[in-house]
């Protein structure tokens, strides 16, 4: 009997760390592999800026999986935030701008992007909580519609030649620490103090759990879903300048895919698909986990394809024991 | 238990994995070079990193290849992975030409330089520093080729354009993308010039795929049958696809002495093999040639002197010399770089010379 | 070597998480016999029959067939060797012919491969003639009555050659005369020598056709008795095991003034309840009584705020309430403990802190706005120690806690909300004896501390032993109001049916 409990609390114990496990066993794996080459300041730093913008997505969707939904729009809804915000940040002398000639101050983009990708977020919402449609079709829809925004609003032309001021604010440093990373601390801590510290964060895990009985302890499950697309379509909207600050432009392909990545980071970081459960850390050390694998892979020179496998297979084992660990009393 | 047995053996797995490409690393004197590559999905992209590969081994060269996936992002984190490892020269087909002045100065702040193909580099990218080369075909010139295809297959059968009037199918690139901007432009400006009509009966992207080409011909074809004279894609890939919907659709007029059986030209660009082969069969008119073989070993070449030798300024690359009047489309027209371009000719591919390429 | 038994089960346990739902059963059939197995709601029966049937999978114990040890994979294999089950839901196809029906899946083929018709329907015809059963072949099984179409179960159970047939509450939606119709083809299968097991809660269909009565209380089996040495009470008493006014505690509030008032209620849905009136009392336990469709819940999560009424009113304390949310009920002092708990009562996945203070988190907040942990877990944990919950953490998660104590948090989850009416709708539904009873104190010392609570229930001896009133409802209309004297089984029961 002490044996079988002991092994049950070692089991358990590995299940519920899986995430950590993983990730640590992987930076091991990395170390040992480039001699410690990879984990070198220099090199923790690039994994930590080519992350940072994923995180932002990671942490909307993250928060909607709590609640059980799913976000396919997360993509081109950056790219439309992405676009919007390079579109306010161009020279004013480049004669292909948008809004050619006229410049605007720093805050413009950024607040119209944040505003694009709210306002997306509220759609997604609407007709989620009030419309009654399945998340997933609810974000396929508007996954195209901002993609033909996103087009029609740059022509489908590349908004390019940024100003330095607004490249600034995701290429620049405080000390030895990018700005980037920075942005990731602020929004993790405050997803944090969302979810862990209030009484919506509460509720979102109580909708995901539960929804109906969510409604009988008083919640109100359709303002609370609208608000967490919404918060989430914010994040996006963050993404989207961050983004398009770091590469100095915007595309109709910039953050194509995102979706899955984000998805299946915080998927990895244990955030259950069965809803009603997950944490920021989960979230971040997903996220930081493929992009570990990422990193790792195109450090050591792994062809793409072979990449492309390693990480699928990763995400099925992460859903496996995801699945293992929350399904066994359906 | 089993849990924590089966992650060890999934890392364990991984390791292995990753342990079999890595474990040639161990080379130390060799010359390194970068290769950036935008996206291994497409025939050109991958025959240039073929080369790019063949011509490494030949020269003993740590070659380290990666693919950003179609992502500008990735292409950036990749540059600073190669550049944390050591990397200093490049070989560049960069996602998209607004980056490329970023990635020039981080190459340049590490000490190095870099060779950009296929995808225009901006002037801005060039101005970073000597060390910087465009190794590449200017996208304008493939669409100007397209144009005048055109304009000789239309002098040939005038009773097929009457008036100089041109209506078109025409099936785009993914949208957003350089080649098919400067494509696009080239073509209808050079038509322009050369006094034809356009009307765009229908313009849309396939993105760049055989299949989604075909399928919106097909849907073209119900809506706009025997309104148009002329079909246009911007690669080969697109225009195949074209080709099979007129077949099936019956567009077929089985008189092969215009030099196609369809009823109507369809010409594209890259000259891929399956594109050599549908002419030797009389069904794709002609395409353009996008010189993978040139603009990889050019750009091979630039990037091995100047990791060789220090430099590679005023060379000749695989016997190309620098550009020495300006052209129209960027970079290289812009006279303070214009001898740091290096121009890949592109070469029409018709009738008279598809064998040589076979 | 020929049994003695047909059909032995020796020392069936089945657990699970939190509750022994079969503890060492025995349960032996002798062929040729009807052999009644009788016992309360959850008292274990139904559990037995799915571990013969392997749709569950016994913890211990052996299954044996005619003294060789069986464990069937699901019911279809159970067929195949002879035990077959008659549900109290139809199974058929109620398009084909009874032929079809009661050859499908194993149709008699011609050499070519095609289904021979004329032999099937042949053979039906002889089956049908065995058992006395007056149907045409290939008579459309839909068009007949229930009882007859139950009877074709009947008749292709014996198709198979079963030895063991058992059926589980068979004559629930039947007439007397096809009761006594269905009574002859059981003594028919009697003289086959098959092993009948009947489950049923009619007393008088037991003493008419059982040969031997087995009774089941709590998991356990109480005993084995020939048919002839027992009595109505004698069985009643063993069923329940001891005295049915020992089983609740007694009610000692005082009633005071009324606190909830529902008048002329009508769902909006047409076919739910319909013009119900009642008030509450402080210290009161309303009970709400009536059979399954009777629209009971459907009423509470009305006044609850769940559902939608088309027309009525709801008074709490005096003042009315109208357009009535959960957020509004509990603002007004009401909760709810759901009917399924699973469905609309835990959140699985959270601990046993979080969900007994999801529905009062308002009432925990810093200056900020922020949640105050500290407090919100104190509090939660008062209420759990209460009520005597068992768990090993406030961390644990509520999934894995028994059926018992689950129910447990969700009350403690109400009382945190200070409500002064609490609906409690089958509030002891799949829970051990011992914590009922628990449950039933609570309820006492809530109603006694001048709360009022309104209690859905089935049981009946719950209804009566609890309740100060019981209101029964019938296809949603209230058809009566019985007080504390009026109440009986007889008497519910009378009120439940009135519109059947």
């Amino acid at each position: 009997m002490e044996m079988k409990k002991l092994l049950n609390d070692s089991k358990k114990l590995a299940s519920q760390y899986t995430t950590w496990v993983t990730f640590v066993g992987l930076l091991l794996l990395l170390s040992v592999l480039t001699k410690g080459n990879a984990l070198r300041w220099n090199s923790i730093r690039n994994l930590l800026i080519a992350e940072s913008v994923r995180s932002f997505a990671a942490l909307g969707v993250g928060m909607i999986i709590i609640t059980k939904g799913i976000d396919l729009s997360i993509g081109y809804v950056v790219c439309l935030t992405a676009s919007v915000a390079a579109s306010f940040a161009q020279n004013p002398d480049y004669a292909s701008a948008i809004y050619a000639g006229q410049s605007f101050p720093l805050i413009v983009p950024v607040v119209a992007a944040v505003a694009a990708g709210g306002l997306f977020g509220l759609f997604n919402g609407y007709l989620i909580a009030y419309g009654k449609l399945p998340p997933f079709i609810a974000t396929l829809g508007s996954m195209s519609i901002a993609k033909g925004l996103q087009l029609i609003y740059t022509k489908a032309a590349v908004v390019g030649s940024l100003n330095q001021n607004f490249k600034n604010i995701s290429q620049g440093s405080v000390g030895p620490i990018p700005n980037l990373i920075i942005y990731v601390i602020i929004a993790a801590f405050i997803v944090w103090v969302v979810l862990r510290h209030t009484r919506q964060g509460t509720n979102f895990y109580a909708i995901g759990g539960n929804a109906q009985a969510a409604r009988v302890s008083g919640i109100n499950v359709e303002r609370e879903l609208m608000m967490v697309y919404t918060y989430a379509g914010i994040l996006y909207g963050i993404a989207g300048t961050l983004l398009a600050s770091r590469l100095g432009l915007a595309n109709s392909l910039t953050a194509n895919g995102m979706e899955l990545d984000a998805i299946a980071a915080v998927t990895v970081g244990g955030v259950s698909q069965s809803g009603g459960v997950g944490s920021v850390s989960g979230m971040m050390v997903g996220v930081f986990t493929m992009g570990l694998i990422n990193y790792g892979m195109s450090f050591l020179g792994v062809d793409s394809y072979y990449q492309q496998l390693v990480k699928g297979f990763i995400i099925i084992v992460a859903v496996y024991f995801d699945m293992k660990k929350y399904a066994r009393r359906s | 238990m089993k849990k924590l047995v089966a992650v060890l053996l999934v890392l364990a797995l991984l390791g292995t994995a990753v342990f079999a490409q890595g474990s040639s690393e161990a080379k130390s004197d060799k010359v390194k070079i970068g290769a950036l590559i935008r996206n291994l999905n497409e025939q050109f992209v991958k025959d240039y990193a073929d080369n790019l590969r063949k011509l490494a081994a030949e020269k003993g060269v740590d070659l380290n290849l990666q693919d950003a996936q179609g992502d500008v992002a990735r292409q950036l984190d990749q540059l600073n992975t190669l550049i944390t490892q050591g990397y200093k020269y490049f070989v560049i087909i960069p996602q998209d030409t607004s980056a490329t002045e970023q990635m020039a100065q981080q190459i340049k702040a590490a000490g190095g330089g870099a060779a950009f193909s296929n995808i225009q580099p901006s002037v801005a990218a060039l101005k970073v520093g000597k060390d910087f080369y465009l190794a590449s075909s200017p996208e304008l010139v493939a669409g100007q080729y397209q144009a005048q295809i055109i304009d000789e297959y239309f002098a040939k059968n005038p009773e097929k354009a009457p008036g100089k009037v041109l209506n078109m199918l025409y099936l785009l690139g993914q949208l957003g993308h350089p080649a098919q901007i400067s494509r696009e432009a080239g073509l209808l400006d050079t038509l322009k010039s050369l006094g034809y009509t356009v009307n765009l009966i229908a313009r849309d992207t396939a993105d760049w795929s055989p299949d989604k080409a075909q399928e919106k011909m097909d849907t073209w074809l119900a809506a706009h049958r025997g309104k148009f004279n002329i079909v246009v894609a911007q690669n080969d890939g697109m225009a195949l696809g074209a080709v099979e919907s007129l077949i099936t659709n019956g567009l077929v007029d089985n008189d092969p002495s215009d030099g196609t059986i369809l009823t109507f030209p369809v010409i594209g660009i890259d000259a891929t093999a399956d594109a050599l082969n549908s002419m030797d069969q009389n069904k794709l008119y002609a395409t353009v040639l996008q010189d993978s073989v040139g603009q990889s070993s050019t750009a091979f070449e630039l990037a091995y002197a100047m990791a060789t030798k220090g430099s590679a300024t005023g060379m000749t690359a695989w016997g190309i010399a620098p550009a020495s009047q300006v052209i129209s489309e960027e970079p290289a027209n812009d006279p303070a770089v214009i001898a740091q371009c290096y121009l890949v000719p592109f070469k029409p591919v018709t009738k008279a010379n598809y064998k040589d390429l076979m | 070597m020929e049994s003695t038994f047909a059909l032995e089960m020796e020392s069936i346990t089945k657990v699970f998480p939190g509750v022994r739902a079969l503890d060492g059963v025995t349960f032996r059939v002798k062929p040729g016999t009807v052999h009644a197995l009788m016992g309360e709601n959850g008292a274990g029966k139904s559990t037995l029959m799915k571990c013969l049937f392997g749709i569950y999978k016994e913890d211990e114990g052996t299954i044996k067939l005619n003294g060789e040890i069986h464990h069937f994979k699901d019911s279809h294999d159970a067929l195949q060797n002879g035990v077959s089950m008659i549900h109290q839901e139809l199974s058929n196809v109620p398009e084909r012919s009874v032929a079809q029906n009661i050859y499908l899946g194993r149709e008699p083929l011609k050499k070519t491969g095609l289904i021979d018709h004329k032999r099937m329907n042949e053979d039906t015809k002889e089956l049908l003639k065995r058992l006395e059963i007056d149907i045409k072949p290939d008579c459309r099984i839909g068009s007949l009555s229930i009882s007859m179409q139950q009877t074709c179960e009947i008749a292709k159970a014996v198709s198979y050659n079963s030895r063991v047939v058992v059926m589980d509450e068979p004559t629930s939606s039947l007439t007397d005369n096809e009761v006594a119709h269905l009574f002859k083809i059981i003594r028919q299968l009697k003289a086959h020598n098959v092993a009948v097991v009947y489950i049923s809660h009619k007393m008088e269909e037991i003493f008419a056709i059982a040969d031997e009565v087995s009774v089941m209380r709590d998991g356990k089996m109480i005993g084995t008795y020939p048919v002839s040495d027992l009595s109505n009470d004698r069985l009643i008493n063993l069923m329940v095991g001891r005295d049915a006014n020992l089983r609740f505690p007694t009610v000692k509030s005082s009633i005071g003034e009324e606190i909830l008032r529902v008048e002329n209620l009508t769902a909006l849905n047409s076919r739910s309840f319909k013009d119900i009136s009642f008030s509450l009392k402080r210290g009161e336990i309303l009970g709400i009584g009536g059979l399954v469709g009777a629209q009971r819940t459907e009423l509470m999560e009305a006044i609850f705020g769940v559902r939608a009424i088309r027309e009525g009113k709801i008074f709490i304390k005096g003042e009315e309430v109208s357009n009535i949310t959960p957020r509004k009920a509990i603002e007004h002092g009401l909760g709810m403990i759901t009917e399924d708990r699973r469905g609309s009562g835990i959140f699985p996945l959270l601990d046993i802190s979080t969900n007994t203070s999801i529905a009062s988190l308002k009432e925990y907040l810093s200056k900020i706005g922020l949640l105050q942990h500290k407090q919100l877990k104190e509090e939660a944990a008062k209420y759990n120690e209460a009520l005597r919950t068992k768990t090993p953490t406030m961390e644990t998660l509520i999934q894995n806690l028994s059926g018992g104590n689950q129910q447990k948090v969700i009350i403690s989850r109400w009382l945190m909300t200070l409500p002064d009416i609490l609906i409690m709708d089958e509030p002891t539904r799949g829970i051990d004896v011992g914590a009922k009873y628990e449950i039933y104190q609570i309820m006492c010392q809530l109603v006694e501390q001048g709360k009022a609570i309104i209690m859905v229930s089935s049981e009946m001896p719950e209804l009566i032993g609890m309740s100060n009133r019981v209101m029964v409802l019938c296809n949603g209309r209230c058809t009566g109001m019985l007080d504390k004297q009026q109440c009986s089984q007889e008497a519910i029961m009378r009120l439940a049916t009135q519109f059947m």
